[in-house]
């Protein structure tokens, strides 16, 4: 390399550190997806819990028991015909079975 | 790391041939690597925009990830990466008035450079100053060769592999590019 392709150089060299300092930091985008995954999934369970709960403590989506259910005796239940005589409940919907709490306790 | 030997210690091409075993470690090390070489040159050819050099370098590395099972082991891994980045640019360039921008960026460094003086020996402050104003005469073709020789650091070989023309081409043009950059500053050598 002759004296003025070393002088070429030398300019390359000035004007990539030159550029180099108007750039901006770039987050490698595999850790980026990961940095996302840390937030993401402990939100996803979060919410996860908190309608779990909700679920859980929610009057209506409980499952109940008959004798429970008949405090109640406005509530609208679905109940499968083998459960009829035992103290299950539950909220499947199956229109067919649908009946009126009081309906069944006279029954019962 | 394979065994005892750290990633730093590994080369590119085998790097390369981890990162197609899905080895998300050697993706990191060749991210740490080439991330700012690729970050500069997009930099450069698109005028100065961070976001959009942002973007591109983020879609280099990503088609790099996606299509890590294109990657030839037999080829120079640098070379190919910079293949990836200059078909990503004519994509760009589709869209863009690429004269227009490259001229605002050499307008730009030439004010950086300005001011940023006090680092450069006396004798070569005239000749690039000089020098920029000439490289904003050239043809995008030659402006690129020049970078990539001079600014990027490739070898002759390796430009021939990112325009898929012989070593001799490359080696013929960048000597008249050369001459008659010499010719136009002898005054200032």
């Amino acid at each position: 390399m002759n004296n003025f392709e070393s002088q070429l150089s030398a300019f390359g060299k000035q004007r990539y550190s030159q550029t180099n300092k108007n750039l901006r930091y770039i987050i490698n985008p595999r850790q980026r997806n990961i940095s996302l995954s840390w937030i993401t999934t402990p939100v996803a369970v979060g919410i996860g819990i908190l309608i779990g709960l909700g679920i859980q403590l929610h009057p209506d989506l409980k499952p109940q028991t008959i004798n429970q259910l008949e405090c109640n005796e406005t509530k609208k239940v679905i109940i499968l015909p083998e459960f009829c005589y035992t103290d299950f409940a539950t909220t499947i919907e199956l229109p067919k079975f649908e009946i009126v709490i009081n309906q069944i306790n006279n029954e019962l | 790391m394979i065994f005892w030997r750290p990633y730093k210690n590994i080369s590119d091409e085998e790097l390369m041939r981890l990162v197609q075993c899905r080895d998300e470690k050697a993706f990191d090390e060749l991210w740490q690597r080439y991330m700012p070489t690729i970050q500069n040159f997009f930099y450069r050819r698109t005028g100065g925009d961070n976001d959009l050099t942002e973007d591109l370098t983020q879609d280099i590395f990503l088609q790099l990830w996606n299509t890590k099972t294109q990657y030839d082991s037999a080829m120079k891994f640098r070379p190919w990466l910079f293949t990836i980045a200059f078909n990503l640019l004519r994509n760009i360039y589709r869209n863009i008035d690429y004269q227009e921008i490259y001229k605002t960026e050499v307008i730009n460094t030439t004010q950086e450079a300005q001011e940023d003086n006090t680092a450069l020996q006396i004798d070569n402050e005239r000749l690039f100053d000089a020098l920029k104003k000439e490289l904003e005469l050239l043809s995008e073709a030659e402006k690129l060769l020049f970078d990539l020789r001079f600014t990027d650091e490739l070898s002759i070989k390796e430009i021939a592999a990112i325009f898929s023309i012989p070593e001799g081409t490359v080696k013929s043009r960048l000597h008249t590019l050369i001459l008659k950059l010499r010719n136009k500053l002898h005054d200032y050598e």
